[in-house]
């Protein structure tokens, strides 16, 4: 096992060494000068020309790729063009609020589609299960851009329940949370309840049956536990996926974490905030599929038995 | 069987685990801020709470140039001399008196006795000779004083600033945040000026807190400690003082306006404003090189009613580069919307079947949006066929320096509130393509007023001046200009003394609840 | 070489009988007709666009403005209401769907095919090729799919082009992954060993015997792929720096009533539930294929 944690730790390096590869060169080929952004329309041609050389814009792209992978491999994320301040702590100061975003919203998804997946599983063909399935495929249908803005609308602005901006009282969290939340909870049940459905059809649970077991007995005793370990890959997909998501929504709900920052630094193009921002959102994805991965090896003794 | 319900219970409490340390950090993140939330407003008086649509960009003054930073600047940096809000005319502010030389090529200035620094450190005319040398050498605001070619200090609180050429306006651009005196430790993370408030603590991208400077010079009608949130969404910053988050919101979408009249606590605070929309032509681009073209566009729009629309009634129609509120503003109504005559003007220009061009602007503006939905409809009735293309504010000065635009909408802010500051970059043949004439006009006779206009100080030589450039403008129609801006705030109703200043800047030490 | 030809005919008249054998499937989930019912609906509302909101002989019938007729909410006339220039949002929900379509199709066409290769090469050749590639197809994963759009759609001018660019490279990886693990399962069996050993190129085998028994999961992938681009353009319009207007796209007419939403909710009502729809069909649509042509699923 520790040799399969360490092989897939080192195979991130050059899948994040691409990273940087791929967003340095977007971001080389971006129109839009920095230095000429920073100065204005109205600064003359020389003081533009030596902010340029000040930020290293002038250097041709492999002397400027090799100086920041070198500066990366020392820690050194290189400091903001705006703001001046570096990198590292930019992002770092944002990160907690965008992991908290991202955890409140996958514990919602896992506390709905859990739940609703083994029901309509246990259920199937019930008027619930039809229900639950229509409902689960539009819970993903849903753009959540489109949903934040109804939910703000109903709760924020209609109702005047909740408030509709910011990140630090239990209050702010539950519209953005829910908002990035609810597409996964559909997508949990559904893995939820085709899982749990598959395991149902096992012949150990026919056995329990036939011995007479009542029904909740089997569900819970027998076939949760087995159930729920494709369940673990989906939800560690989703980390991902609702990392993402939060990119978006903290722009609508005028959030200040590492999404806000970095559509924000795009815009405005500051380089070193983009490359940074982007290579610490890949680090953490992979951090968090690995995880998983390593999760569900333990859990699955058929899995576990091929890393030894 | 057991180990694996054991590990997949794991799981959940390690989500669980990871939001408490989140949660953790983030109160940790929030530190002295004292993490008020949205949810009401403090119960102490003098604490105000502002949601504005950004935080600055840089706190070192010399090193940033929007209008977010300026706010924030204006509090905890005084520069040397200030504008009336009500009357656009200049105060002092660090100098208590000031001299001008009869050639408009040098200036005296006495500086205010006995001002500190927030760390105690006083303010001499050294600090201030320095704090202006930094202002030249910053690629970014050097610009402003770049006709500075030398300053003496004279003793402890008189100076003298050389000009290398004469420069009547100079007082002006030394009111600019960008002029502003800092102490020599200066920096982003540590703003050291004299102003009237103090940066506490700050959390990135989120809010500032300001307190009180108990030694400033000037007089604080009483407020003790500023809360400085960043909102981006107008919409968004209005429901924050709807819902108690906030005392003040700092510019409201015009759509918004009734909403805030028919409510009963809030008030909105409107100004004129020192900012113009338009349109301009790449004038060294064919077929806007011909002049038939120009005025056959102009003739095509209805601009009474595109600022009507897109404005929502606030502001005024535009009727010269300058708004109403800057010195030397003269004005001209805009053509009245004729499409018989424009169609003839473009059948003259050889263009009866039309052409096909492209408008542009920057895609932050949603508004642009609007006026250039309108524009493309209003020019499809003389055969043009505008696309609109939105281009993030990095790609679209990219080109439009390069001079690869053809129509684009664009505003320009005349801060000093002097009709050089406004027309000379933009007007005068020297700002192509760098400086601020993005429509590459070109006229020597334009010229030639322009920089006699900057070395005069008869103010009625220099109103005739801006007189006949603002009508050489009208005539050679390289801009259409489309809209003047209005200041538009919103506040709780206990909010007193909150005056706008023309530029966007508000003296918030002015303020307090009554 | 007469045994190949034989062999590839009766693989084709077995392949029709199967491809019966999925639509009579599909044909039985009332889900799943219900998804392609209204996808085809759609389409034929995205061609007869100009039938049902026609242009006025100057303007598009998109863009008639009436300023006269400025935010009105739904009613007889304008069922959708009106929005800030007075304009259609019937029309324009109605034209946005060609829009959407469109985008969505070029996108499916552009990642599908990039993928497909990348994922079909990497299956059938292995080793240092699989390596490369799925390497690059995981460093595509781990960057967020929407800061990659937006990098992307930064980086060129915007229009069709960047959108379908900045969406198809964020979906490639899906298709590469479904397309490799297919080959992975198709190579191991009997019948590609038999064309190996009659003397098959590998550029043949792939193109006869691999590709068309990787389709099923690849259409699977496609339809969901669909809903997954024409999400991700209205993202994208939604944050500005898509399609133009006033083209109407729906993400971008949603990001346009955005400012208005608390007095004209219409305005974002009615974009946002054309996108969910169009998704919502297009999911059940997915979802139906893969049962059908996967009948173990479904019992």
């Amino acid at each position: 096992m520790h040799k399969y944690i360490l092989r897939r730790l080192l195979m991130m390096v050059p899948v994040l060494i691409g990273v940087t590869f791929v967003i340095f060169t977007l971001t080389y080929i971006t129109e839009g000068d920095p230095a000429r952004m920073l100065a204005g329309i109205q600064a003359p041609e020389e003081q533009v020309e030596q902010l340029r050389e000040q930020l290293g814009l002038n250097d041709p792209f492999a002397v400027q790729y090799f100086r920041y992978i070198t500066n990366v491999a020392r820690l050194d994320f290189g400091t903001s063009f705006a703001t001046g301040r570096p990198v590292f702590d930019e992002i770092i100061s944002r990160f907690p609020t965008t992991m908290h975003l991202t955890a409140m919203s996958i514990i919602i998804a896992v506390l709905i589609g859990v739940p609703l997946g083994i029901l309509s599983a246990t259920k199937q063909y019930s008027v619930f299960d039809g229900a639950a399935t229509f409902v689960g495929l539009m819970g993903i249908s849903i753009p959540n851009f489109w949903l934040s803005l109804m939910l703000i609308l109903l709760f924020g602005v209609q109702l005047g329940w909740l408030p509709t901006s910011g990140f630090d009282t239990p209050s702010q969290w539950i519209l953005p949370s829910f908002s990035i939340g609810i597409s996964s909870a559909a997508i949990i049940m559904r893995m939820t309840r085709s899982s749990m459905l598959e395991v149902l059809r096992q012949d150990y649970i026919r056995t329990a049956k036939a011995k007479g077991q009542k029904g909740s007995v089997i569900i819970f005793r027998h076939a949760l536990k087995n159930a729920l370990i494709p369940v673990i890959t989906i939800v560690g997909l989703e980390i991902g996926v609702l990392l993402g998501g939060a990119i978006l929504t903290e722009n609508i709900f005028s959030i200040a974490g590492i999404g806000r920052f970095m559509v924000d630094a795009i815009a405005r193009r500051d380089y070193p905030v983009i490359q940074g921002g982007v290579l610490l959102l890949a680090l953490t994805f992979s951090l968090v599929n690995l995880i998983v991965d390593v999760i569900y090896a333990y859990v699955d003794p058929r899995i576990r038995s091929q890393y030894k | 069987m057991k180990k694996r319900l054991i590990a997949t219970l794991m799981l959940f409490a390690m989500i669980a685990a990871l939001v408490a340390a989140c949660a953790q950090d983030d109160s940790a993140a929030n530190g002295g801020a004292g993490a008020n939330g949205g949810d009401a407003v403090p119960a102490v008086d003098d604490h105000l709470i502002v949601v504005a649509r950004g935080l600055a960009v840089n706190m070192h003054p010399h090193e940033a140039l929007d209008m977010n930073s300026a706010y924030l600047l204006n509090l905890v940096f005084d520069p040397l001399f200030r504008l009336n809000y009500a009357t656009m005319e200049i105060e002092y502010a660090l100098a208590e008196s000031s001299e001008m030389s009869e050639d408009a090529t040098s200036l005296n200035i006495t500086l205010r006795p006995g001002v500190t620094f927030h760390n105690g450190d006083p303010v001499n005319a050294e600090v201030v000779r320095d704090s202006l040398y930094h202002t030249m050498n910053s690629p970014l605001v050097g610009f402003l004083i770049s006709m500075v070619d030398n300053i003496e200090v004279n003793d402890e609180l008189n100076l003298t600033i050389n000009l290398a050429a004469p420069f009547a306006p100079i007082r002006r651009h030394l009111t600019h945040s960008g002029t502003a005196i800092i102490h020599p430790d200066t920096t982003n993370d540590n703003p050291i000026g004299t102003g009237a408030f103090i940066q506490e603590s700050i959390v990135l991208d989120d809010r500032v807190e300001l307190v009180a400077n108990e030694n400033w010079w000037g007089e604080n009608a009483g407020i003790n400690r500023i809360t400085w949130r960043a909102m981006p969404e107008g919409t968004a910053r209005l429901i924050e003082i709807e819902t108690g988050g906030a005392h003040i919101a700092w510019d409201v979408n015009p759509s918004d306006l009734p909403r805030i009249e028919a409510h009963d606590n809030l008030n909105v605070h409107r100004s004129s404003s020192i900012e113009t929309h338009f349109m301009a032509f790449q004038c060294e681009k064919a077929p806007f090189n011909d002049i038939r073209v120009r005025h056959a566009i102009a003739y095509a729009l209805d601009i009474p009613l595109l600022s009507y629309t897109a404005y929502e009634g606030t502001g005024s129609p535009a009727d010269s580069f300058l708004t109403p509120v800057v010195v030397y503003h003269h004005s001209i109504a805009p053509r009245a919307q004729n499409l018989d005559r424009a169609r003839e003007l473009m059948a003259e220009a050889g263009f009866a079947d039309g052409f096909s061009t492209t408008l542009e602007f920057n895609s932050e503006n949603q508004i642009y949006a609007q006026l250039a939905v309108m524009i493309a409809s209003m020019l499809r009735e003389i055969n043009i066929d505008a696309e609109i293309l939105q281009f993030e504010w990095g790609a679209y000065l990219d080109r439009v320096l390069a001079g690869e635009h053809e129509l684009m909408l664009l505003s320009w802010n005349t801060i000093t509130g002097d009709a050089d500051y406004g027309l000379f970059d933009t007007h005068h043949s020297s700002g192509f393509p760098f400086g601020g004439n993005q429509s590459f006009y070109s006229n020597p006779a334009t010229d030639a007023l322009l920089e006699e206009g900057r070395s005069t100080l008869d103010s009625a030589r220099r109103a005739e001046i801006y007189r006949l450039v603002q009508e050489q403008a009208f005539e050679a129609a390289n801009i259409l200009n489309i809209h003047h801006d209005e200041r538009l705030h919103a506040a709780v109703a206990s909010v007193r003394g909150f005056g706008v200043n023309p530029t966007g800047i508000i003296d918030l030490w002015n303020v307090f609840f009554g | 070489m007469g045994d190949v030809t034989v062999n590839v005919n009766n693989e084709s008249k077995k392949k029709r009988s199967q491809l019966h054998d999925v639509w009579r499937r599909f044909r039985k989930s009332p889900i799943a007709m219900t998804g392609l019912c209204v996808v085809v609906f759609m389409v034929l509302v995205a061609l007869f666009a100009d039938v049902i909101a026609p242009s006025d002989g100057r303007n598009p019938g998109y863009d008639i403005h009436n300023l006269g007729n400025r935010f009105q909410a739904p009613n007889a006339e304008h069922i959708m209401g009106t929005d800030e220039f007075g304009r259609d949002i019937f029309a324009r929900v109605v034209h946005g769907s060609r829009v959407s379509l469109l985008v969505g199709f070029i996108v499916v066409t552009f990642s599908m095919t990039l993928g497909v290769i990348v994922g079909a090469i990497a299956g059938f050749f292995g080793k240092v090729a699989e390596n490369i590639l799925m390497r690059f197809i995981d460093v595509l994963l781990s960057i967020p799919p929407i800061l990659l759009a937006i990098s992307i759609a930064a980086a060129m001018r915007p229009g069709m082009m960047s959108i379908v660019l900045a969406v198809g490279i964020g979906a490639l990886p899906l298709y590469a992954r479904v397309m490799r693990a297919s080959v992975l399962t198709v190579k191991e069996q009997e019948f590609i060993e038999a064309a190996y050993s009659i003397g098959a190129s590998k550029f043949r085998i792939i193109r006869k015997h691999v590709l068309p028994n990787c389709i099923a999961p690849i259409i699977v992938q496609a339809t969901m792929g669909l809903a997954y681009a024409i999400l991700w353009a209205a993202a994208l319009s939604f944050l500005g720096i898509g399609i133009q207007p006033p083209t109407p796209e729906w993400g971008a007419m949603l990001s346009e009533g955005r400012m208005y939403i608390r007095d004209h909710w219409h305005m974002v009502m009615f974009p946002g539930m054309a996108i969910a729809i169009m998704i919502f069909a297009l999911n059940m649509m997915g979802d139906g294929l893969r049962d059908a042509f996967d009948p173990r699923l479904k019992k």
